[in-house]
């Protein structure tokens, strides 16, 4: 049995352990509860079974997950934990840090018979309806997409992306004390910053939208979903970040996440931002500014999701 | 593992924002996500992370019982050896660069590139080997290099129908998706190359030309490899004598294109195509075959007919001398296909064509408008297209339903 043992993994199959432990340069993380054995044969059981969908599916599922990577294990018996699935590519905005094109989007769609064939969702536990640089708002039938979904697989935790801009009263509705998690992409606190950085979109109509949201789930008196307010940090908006978590309050979240800018795949139609743009060439006041931001936070009471950034400042 | 030239690792704070967290809490970064995370694109290719150095093995939307097959992609052979390295020596480079540094700063670029130029050559080795059970045939036979490779075509004469080696055929054929397809039709033969590499990926080849020498020519370069195939000879004014949507892909060799009737073409292979089906042009002459043939010419009198085209563009010709990046969507559209835009147009640059110099200033005028000023040139190395190859699908309108709404 693998829960008592260190690093033995006696009682498996060696043939199951792809590599020798003495050859890993890493440790492997923190030991998951639990006992390997056990997870797996229920996991084996549920799909032999055709097991209808269960919190417990998902929960076993996970910890089966957790102990193949533990274990590195290759070839594995677990379903993904998280699944993002491209529904859109179609972007309504041209983020200045992003690579979308609208001449590359193809407007392709999922099919029907790909999703009904899919019957391993029940055994997801975070289901993201994204796509890497499409808006799902965009999405003509979003909101039959996400009523399908939750049909499918009713337990599992959907979250989205999306920059908010198209927030109709329609999503509202369907989304609120439905939808688990949604990161906005506000990506400034200034209106200036923000109709540069994410032309062509409009900063009084994408915060309008957040308080509509953030109100009519206050009526509803749902935490769902819960929103977070997302920025994608470069060296236009790094002094500004500071003003994030009144901003957010002021509308009415309570979390925010830093993510620190990749340098885009340059395109042809319109400039992007550039090696020159990013944070990495003043890392010591970067810093200074993810610490003010932290204290904001405080005074705020808005949580930062994940690890703030911090650059080496050698 | 050290990447050859990487700089040294820092420690601290130099780490992938991935990772801050286990750093703050003084762990070793740990990467479960390989276990953990499938994204899916809307070409059903996979990834599982964001920033990864490329998209992964298919997805094929398998049901819970065949979801872990090895030859699906969550248990794909790539998969597996990322899952099992990670942490070792052996280990993916991209995995590395991201778990030892942080993979967004400038001052790795090098590393970075380096290490996805590396971790995209192992991905390619584990594809291939996981694609080469499924390839008819017997073209493994054969060394890695075909160039040597000599076909005889009777009457003492032989041919050397490659010039490339066989991974670059094959990886042509998988990256314009013609890999696995149940019926194919390579139209046009005159260069017998892509045939025996499409037969071999495909369930059925027909190959369509209207010489029968070429006909035979690829026929017997197939079959030399046990590729059976199906030819067919075209008749001048006639179509391609199978019912409309025969097939799920079309090879067209680019040479086609000049020697047949543009208005003609287009709508037989729409006809032709399969709802979805691919449409693939190999190596359409581009600007600068035309430019070349401009640039040579001397005699003012044979230039005008070549420049009258080039001042029409070849969207205004039904027979096609060549083919712009510029105007593929518009012509395409016409016939009711649609560029595929999410693969790049594959473009052979000429840098021994120029620009020549030009006495009529109209004619210089137009050059510039409408091919030098436009992505026909690549500015940053002064050269010119010479070949362009591009893909398209049928077109199915806006009426296709919604997945949900269909039975």
């Amino acid at each position: 049995m693998v829960d008592d043992a260190p690093l033995d993994c006696s009682g498996l199959d060696p043939a199951s352990l792809d590599h020798p432990l003495a050859s890993r340069r890493r440790g492997r993380g923190p030991r998951p509860s639990g006992n390997y054995e056990r997870h797996l044969e229920f996991i084996r059981n549920a799909i032999a079974t055709d097991a209808p969908p269960s919190p417990e599916l998902i929960a076993e599922n996970k910890q089966l997950a957790a102990w193949e990577a533990y274990l590195g294990i290759g070839e594995l018996s677990s379903f993904p934990v998280a699944l993002h699935l491209a529904i859109t590519d179609v972007c309504n905005a041209r983020c200045l840090f992003c690579s979308y094109t609208p001449e590359n989007a193809t407007n392709r769609t999922v099919r029907l018979s790909d999703i009904a064939r899919a019957d391993w969702l029940k055994f997801v536990e975070r289901f993201y309806p994204n796509s890497a640089l499409g808006d799902p708002l965009v999405h003509p039938e979003i909101v039959p997409i996400l009523r399908r979904i939750r049909e499918q697989a009713p337990f599992v935790k959907m979250g989205m992306t999306t920059n908010a801009a198209l927030l109709s009263n329609e999503i509202v509705e369907a989304i609120t004390g439905h939808l688990h998690s949604m990161a906005v992409s506000l990506n400034a606190a200034r209106r200036q910053t923000y109709e540069i950085v994410m032309a062509p979109l409009k900063w009084d109509v994408t915060i309008d939208n957040l308080k509509r949201l953030t109100s009519r789930m206050r009526e509803q008196g749902t935490d769902k979903p819960e929103i977070q307010g997302s920025v994608v940090v470069h060296r236009h908006n790094l002094d500004e970040l500071p003003e994030m978590p009144a901003l957010l309050k002021s509308i009415g979240i309570d979390r925010m996440r830093v993510l620190v800018m990749t340098l885009p795949k340059p395109v042809a139609s319109r400039k992007l931002y550039g090696p020159e743009d990013l944070i990495h060439h003043e890392p010591r006041k970067a810093n200074r500014i993810f610490a003010e931001l932290r204290q904001e936070c405080a005074v705020h009471n808005v949580a930062i999701v994940g690890q703030l950034p911090t650059l080496a400042e050698t | 593992m050290e990447v050859a030239g990487s700089p040294p690792r820092t420690a601290g704070t130099n780490i992938s924002q991935e990772f801050l967290r286990q750093k703050a809490r003084g762990l070793e970064p740990v990467c479960a996500r390989p276990w953990r995370v499938l994204k899916i694109t809307l070409n059903a290719r996979t990834k599982i992370c964001c920033d990864f150095f490329t998209l992964l093995p298919e997805f094929d939307f398998p049901t819970a019982r065949d979801f872990h097959k090895s030859t699906g992609m969550w248990n794909h052979p790539f998969m597996q050896h990322m899952r099992r390295t990670m942490g070792t020596d052996n280990e993916v480079p991209f995995c590395t660069l991201c778990l030892s540094a942080d993979k967004r700063s400038p001052e790795h670029l090098e590393w970075r590139n380096q290490a996805k130029a590396d971790s995209l050559a192992l991905y390619r080795q584990f594809d291939a080997e996981a694609r080469r059970h499924k390839l008819k045939g017997s073209l493994e036979s054969l060394p890695e290099d075909l160039s040597g490779y000599q076909l005889d075509i009777g009457g003492g004469r032989s041919l050397k129908p490659f010039t490339k080696s066989r991974a670059f055929y094959r990886r042509s054929v998988l990256a314009n998706g013609f890999f696995g397809r149940a019926r194919v039709l390579l139209f046009g033969c005159g260069s017998p190359t892509m045939a025996p590499f499409l037969a071999e990926a495909s369930g059925q080849l027909t190959i369509a030309d209207v010489s029968a020498a070429s006909l035979r020519r690829a026929e017997r370069l197939c079959r030399m490899f046990d590729l059976p195939v199906d030819p067919q000879i075209l008749r001048p004014g006639q179509g391609i004598g199978a019912e409309s949507d025969s097939y799920d892909g079309i090879w067209i060799s680019g040479a086609m294109l000049s020697a047949t009737n543009i208005s003609d073409l287009l709508p037989e292979m729409r006809r032709l195509l399969a709802p979805s089906g691919t449409l693939h042009v190999h190596l359409a002459p581009a600007v600068g075959q035309f430019l070349r043939a401009l640039a040579s010419e001397t005699k003012q009198e044979e230039r005008q007919p070549l420049l009258a085209l080039l001042r029409h563009g070849f969207a205004m010709q039904d027979r096609i001398r060549f083919v712009s990046r510029r105007d593929l969507r518009q012509l395409l559209r016409r016939h009711g296909l649609r560029l595929d835009i999410s693969l790049p147009q594959s473009i052979i640059w000429d840098p021994d064509v120029q620009m020549p110099s030009l006495d009529d200033n109209r004619d210089a005028e137009v050059f510039q408008r409408r091919y030098l000023a436009s992505d026909a040139q690549d500015d940053s190395r002064g050269k010119v297209e010479r070949f362009v190859s591009f893909s398209a699908h049928k077109w199915l309108g806006p009426a296709a339903k919604p997945f949900w709404e269909v039975a």
